[in-house]
This record gives C-alpha cells, sequence and structure tokens, in this order.
C-alpha cells in the first residue's frame, strides 16, 4: 500500500474512528461493535479512494456500517434459525447495546418504544439525535431532499409518540394518553 | 424543543465517543482493522460481509440471468417447423406448343 493511501487512511481513522465505534456500540452489543467497527475500517481502507473528503466521510463511513451491520444481523439471524431448528429450541432475544442495562426507566422505555418502530424510522432518528449528523448530511447519505428528510423525521417522531402512548406538548413534558392526553 | 426529542437524546447510549471511547480502545480497534486487512491480503479472500456481497458478483450473476432469459425467450419466439409448408396449387399454364398452333 502506498503512503500516500496509508497516510489518507490514517486521517480518516483519527477523524473519525471515535464516531464509527460510537455507532456501532449504539446498535449492537460491545463485542460486536468492535468487531463491525474493525469490518467498516477494513472496507475503507481497501476501498479508500471512494471515501469522501471532509465532512461527507462520515456519512460514507456510517452507511457503511450500517450495510456491515445489516449483513451481520442477516447472518446471525441465520445462525439463530439454524440452531433453533437443530436443537428445536426458541429463538433468541435480539441483544440490544449493553449500555441499555444501565439506563434508567425513562430511557428503557424510550428505546423499547423506538425498537417498535420500523427500521427506517429507527435509523434516521438514531442518526439526527444520536451520531451528531446534522440534516443535510442524514439527506445526502439516504440521496433524497432535505424537506424529504424533514418529513421522515418528524413522522417518525410522531410514531415514537404514539408508541410512548403520551401527547406531545411543546415545552412540555409528554402526558400519558391515559390522563387525558390525545392520541 | 419538544420533551420526547429530548427524552430520545438523553437516551443516547454513546453520548460523549470522545469521553467514552479511550486511546486503547482506538488503539485496539485499529490492531483489529490492519490484522484482518492483513490476513485478507494473505489469503486473498474477502473476510468483510460487505466483500462477500460485491457489487462485481452481484452484477454478474444479474448478467448470466439476461442471458438465460434472452435464449430462452429466442428459443420460445423462433417459429417451430412442426408444421409442413403450404402447398401452393400448381399454375394453370397453356402449353406453348399450343399457343403456336393457334
Amino acid at each position: 500500500m502506498t503512503d500516500r493511501r496509508t497516510g489518507r487512511f490514517d486521517e480518516v481513522y483519527r477523524l473519525h474512528g471515535r464516531a464509527v465505534l460510537a455507532y456501532c456500540m449504539r446498535r449492537t452489543s460491545q463485542q460486536d461493535a468492535m468487531d463491525a467497527a474493525s469490518e467498516v475500517f477494513v472496507i475503507a481502507l481497501r476501498k479508500i479512494e471512494a471515501v469522501p473528503h471532509g465532512e461527507e466521510a462520515l456519512p460514507w463511513l456510517y452507511a457503511t456500517a450500517k450495510n456491515v451491520l445489516r449483513n451481520r444481523e442477516r447472518a446471525r439471524r441465520r445462525q439463530v434459525r439454524l440452531k433453533a431448528k437443530m436443537r428445536a429450541e426458541p429463538r433468541d432475544a435480539v441483544p440490544g447495546p449493553d449500555v441499555q442495562l444501565i439506563m434508567g426507566e425513562e430511557q428503557n422505555a424510550l428505546l423499547a418504544a423506538l425498537g417498535r418502530l420500523s427500521p427506517k424510522d429507527q435509523e434516521v432518528l438514531r442518526l439526527v439525535e444520536w451520531d451528531g449528523l446534522s440534516r443535510e448530511q442524514v439527506a445526502a447519505m439516504h440521496y433524497v431532499s432535505r424537506a424529504a428528510i424533514d418529513k421522515r423525521i418528524s413522522r417518525a417522531y410522531r410514531r415514537l409518540r404514539r408508541e410512548l402512548g403520551v401527547r406531545e406538548d411543546k415545552h412540555t413534558a409528554p402526558v400519558p394518553i391515559e390522563d387525558g392526553g390525545e392520541a | 424543543m419538544s420533551a420526547v426529542e429530548d427524552m430520545m437524546r438523553s437516551s443516547n447510549p454513546v453520548p460523549s465517543p470522545l469521553e467514552t471511547l479511550t486511546d486503547d480502545d482506538m488503539n485496539a480497534l485499529l490492531l483489529l482493522t490492519i490484522t484482518r486487512s492483513n490476513e485478507m491480503e494473505d489469503k486473498g479472500t474477502p473476510t468483510t460481509t460487505e466483500d462477500r456481497g460485491s457489487p462485481r458478483g452481484w452484477g454478474i450473476a444479474v448478467a448470466a440471468f439476461a442471458v438465460v432469459i434472452l435464449v430462452v425467450g429466442a428459443i420460445l419466439l423462433i417459429p417451430r417447423g412442426d408444421d409442413p409448408a403450404p402447398v401452393d396449387e400448381p399454375v394453370a399454364t397453356t402449353p406453348r406448343t399450343a399457343l403456336r398452333l393457334k
């Protein structure tokens, strides 16, 4: 590998390594996250010419990480199905992030509600609220307009509120529907 | 900012990667990446899930499928030779000798 390519990879890793590992940790267990993140950077190393420069690099890495995690999840499901078939055992529960265990009740309720949304809704909320991407970057990552992303986020929040069973008033705490709130 | 948005933000499992992830974590990740990359180069085999499902492989599969469809389609569309060709009725002609006699 040439020095120029190595130098470019070092730069990408130095700037975005933590963000990519954190992205994976937010979506899977810590051990799996480390493995998945390394897979992302192996791909980045092999395709370093394709990695965009500047701020566009992070959405590219996130998109790669998303594909890597999806492929790993498919492989895991296949393995679980195979094991279940062989041992006639029920399927394992999908493991959440390790850190979920130490969170409070409110956060756990939110994570559970988030988990009931469609993968697209979950992803767009996580990208904006957890992974620190701007709405423009999320739009570029999904090859859609900024307006489409705004709409998707708004819709995802509406569904999240519904899942949480709260009426949402701006600048106020969530009110449970049972206490007179509207659905 | 709405309360659910606040809840969403506060539920971030890794709110601050700079604080959560140490230099040791990052060095371990880099070592793992380099090891896997070297293994891949040594074996000449893909070790990432993305490589296994590379677009090139898909392209070849799609092209092969298209060729099969074209060949099958061409075979089906070619007129079959089972039906006998229509036999033309012989045209009634006047023998030249008869014309001369006239």
